[in-house]
């Protein structure tokens, strides 16, 4: 399978209740998928079901992405561990299967060129639980980037973001992208309206379109 | 100062390696919202050892025999991981008892204390010996007992060392480390294992009080001025360690009874860390970035 996320008629939900049907899409290494639609349509369960979080109900789900990843809604932390930005982010290297950590010298160098390109590096030594909601949102970000997934899963990932930070983050998932990273994005904000080669995902209705970047809308950036 | 420490240098070795890793375990209890288990398992440790003080004293007068010297400490420890067991699956019946974590950890708490009122009652011979427990009054461990506790505080030393990475994120945000691969149940069930351990030779040689001064008060103590996770568990241990030190002096210069004085010494050195770490914070405080 060439692609890294596969969905044939599938029925996505939680607790055998159906919140979307009839999905198929599949995408593969390289693309960045804007998924699109109103609070409660089903955008963060067709996320979950993408990283194997939710298993179908009906139909199938494959995956080939060999590293995935994923930057939750904001307020998925808890925010009672007096964690500092560092140990967040290098949080995110942990796994798969194994409980005990070592990190490499250069888990710790690329953490540290994260908080840099999302101008966190004075921040560095502080709790997250201080920070403010836009700063957070930039640390899980970090967090997941480091990790150097294939398959990057972010929710709403600049719902707490001006328009500078939106638009550090965004050129980091393109640059992890153009590096051959499958992103799938669930936004609803212009900033990450999708660019002339993204594709677009509607999720309305209990279903899912998929717009090809060829005739998707949104302006090109 | 010499006989007291040959009749209980082995006691205040194990005390030494409880102090060491039982803070640190309490301030993951802490930081996910749990530490009210750090007062339940402890109890319910208790509680099991009561039991065991029971049905010890229903079998000797079951044969007839009207003078022995109580359970053994192996006994107490047996006896006390089935307490703590059955406070862990207690604490796990969300399904069934529902409500919150800190209404079953009460709830555990509350059958537990009465637990171990109640069934002394029926075991005399064993009551003086669990009273003892339940005040802290040091106890003499053998070499082998101690071997036990250091070997159980060891094996939870290595496994914060090593994991508490993992640990801080399965409680941190639990759905992103299922994504790296991480098994919530597992790491959950080996941080439960830590404070199982703690918890029962903590229990059976220093009594419920020093684990609750150890468990819960280092980590209360350093929470809110901790500059980092990493910083938050050192701080805890070098609160635990010091609560401890203070504790000894305390219970060999007045002659009082251990327990209460582990919580009374970890509280004095909670307060003395917390002017001691706070105060270069304060000088150095800058308005908070938004």
């Amino acid at each position: 399978m060439s692609d890294l996320v596969r969905m044939r008629s599938a029925a996505l939900g939680h607790s055998g209740r159906a919140v979307l049907t009839g999905v198929d899409l599949s995408f593969g290494a390289g693309r960045f998928v804007v998924v699109r639609g109103a609070s409660g349509s089903g955008k963060t369960t067709l996320l979950h079901a993408a990283l194997g979080l939710l298993p179908p109900i009906a139909g199938s789900v494959e995956r080939a992405a060999r590293v995935g990843s994923l930057v939750p809604q904001l307020d998925a932390l808890d925010a009672h561990h007096p964690a500092d930005v560092l140990e967040t982010v290098l949080s995110g290297v942990v796994g798969p299967g194994t409980f005990a950590t070592r990190l490499a010298a250069e888990d710790r160098d690329r953490a540290e060129a994260l908080l840099e390109a999302l101008e966190l590096t004075d921040h560095a030594r502080r709790r997250v639980d201080r920070l403010s909601g836009g700063q957070r949102q930039r640390v899980l970000v970090a967090r997941a980037l480091v990790r150097e997934p294939d398959l990057l899963v972010m929710d709403e990932p600049t719902s707490a973001l001006d328009e500078r930070a939106a638009e550090l983050v965004l050129a980091l998932v393109r640059a992890a992208v153009a590096g051959g990273a499958l992103a799938l994005v669930a936004t609803h904000r212009d900033a990450s309206a999708p660019g002339s080669q993204d594709t677009l995902v509607l999720v309305e209705g209990g279903s899912v379109h998929v717009v090809e970047p060829a005739a998707a809308p949104g302006g090109a950036r | 100062m010499s006989i007291y420490l040959e009749l209980f240098g082995a006691s205040l070795a194990a005390l030494a390696a409880l102090a060491l890793v039982a803070p640190p375990v309490g301030a993951f209890l802490h930081a996910r919202g749990t530490a009210l288990h750090g007062l339940a398992l402890p109890q319910a440790a208790l509680a099991g050892i009561a039991v065991g003080a029971l049905v010890d004293a229903l079998g000797h007068g079951a044969d007839g025999h009207h003078h022995h010297h109580g359970p053994s400490l192996a006994s107490d420890l047996a006896w006390a991981g089935v307490g703590t067991l059955v406070g862990l699956a207690a604490l796990g019946f969300r399904s069934r008892v529902g409500g919150s974590e800190s209404g079953r950890a009460a709830g555990v708490f509350c059958l537990a204390s009465a637990a171990a009122v109640l069934l002394p009652s029926f075991a005399p011979t064993g009551a003086l010996q669990l009273d003892a427990r339940a005040r802290g009054e040091i106890l003499a461990i053998g070499t082998t007992d101690l071997a036990l506790v250091l070997v159980a505080s060891a094996v939870v030393a290595v496994l914060l060392l090593r994991g508490w990475r993992s640990v801080l994120l399965v409680g941190q945000d639990p759905l992103a480390a299922r994504v790296c691969g991480l098994s919530i149940a597992r790491t959950n069930a080996l941080l439960n294992g830590c404070v199982a351990a703690i918890t029962v030779v903590g229990t059976a040689t220093a009594g419920p009080l020093a684990i609750f001064g150890l468990l819960v008060v280092p980590p209360l103590g350093c929470h809110a001025g901790a500059p980092s996770m990493a910083a938050f568990l050192r701080r805890s241990v070098a609160v635990g360690a010091l609560g401890a030190v203070l504790a000894v002096a305390m219970s060999f210069e007045a002659d009082l009874p251990l327990g209460p004085c582990v919580i009374v010494g970890a509280a004095v050195a909670a307060l003395l860390a917390r002017l001691v770490w706070r105060a270069p914070e304060r000088l150095s405080r800058s308005s908070p970035t938004r």
